[in-house]
């Protein structure tokens, strides 16, 4: 039975106004692009500060701007 | 240099259970084959007049003793060659290590049973049940493992 975590990872929508492609992002920010999907899809169960704070000066945007908190229905 | 010793005696302690572990499954089957030679020529020893009922239920709880137990080596073999392979924390090797547990269980109660008609069987019996008891520990830490392997493969 999968979890689906409150937290969702919002990034296709800073690369889009970044006008960035995941695999820029993952090659940037030095994950693989499988990991970097894992965030996308809502099935990492944590993520690292140093990988935060890559994400966020790649992109030029605060941890808020990509992380938002989905009430559980 | 400590970097390749480590490594080399980590290779070797990888291979030499795998090869014990064949060599202990072939020496089973060979066991097989000639046990009840081998309980004639024990019972001869140990200077008791073979009584046939004796010696008919001591080869039927050794057979009964001995099946599980090569059931066990075979998922040990498995077990081992998985983690050869690299897949160490899997749902699969716990599986494995249950059942290995359960086999040992199994042993323990026939040589229990057995200890009515010959009682050095208890020993048996008491080996087995400890080590069932050992591998359902090891069994629930590998659980814990996979659950925090999963946990860790997950953490971006």
């Amino acid at each position: 039975m999968e979890i689906t975590m409150p937290i969702v990872v919002n990034l296709d929508v800073m690369l889009a106004m970044r006008k960035m492609s995941s695999g820029e992002l993952a090659e940037r920010i030095g994950i693989t692009q499988a990991n970097l999907s894992i965030l996308k899809t809502g099935k990492a169960k944590a993520v690292r500060f140093s990988t935060l704070t890559q994400i966020c000066k790649t992109l030029e945007c605060q941890p808020g701007d990509i992380l938002e908190y989905r009430q559980e229905e | 240099m400590g970097g390749v010793y480590i490594m080399r005696n980590y290779l070797k302690s990888t291979k030499l259970p795998v090869i014990l572990s064949r060599v202990v499954i072939f020496l089973i089957v060979l066991l097989l084959l000639f046990l009840p030679r081998i309980i004639l020529w024990y019972l001869g020893l140990r200077g008791f007049a073979v009584i046939q009922d004796l010696y008919l239920h001591i080869v039927i709880f050794c057979y009964l003793c001995i099946l599980p137990i090569l059931l066990a080596l075979l998922c040990l073999d498995r077990l081992l060659w998985q983690i050869n392979k690299g897949d160490v924390f899997v749902e699969g090797n716990i599986t494995m290590i249950c059942v290995i547990s359960w086999c040992c269980f199994v042993t323990s109660l026939f040589a229990a049973v057995a200890t009515f008609f010959y009682p050095p069987f208890i020993f048996v019996a008491i080996v087995m049940f400890f080590g069932g008891v050992i591998l359902r520990v090891v069994r629930d830490v590998f659980a814990k493992a996979v659950f925090l392997q999963g946990e860790n493969d997950f953490t971006i």
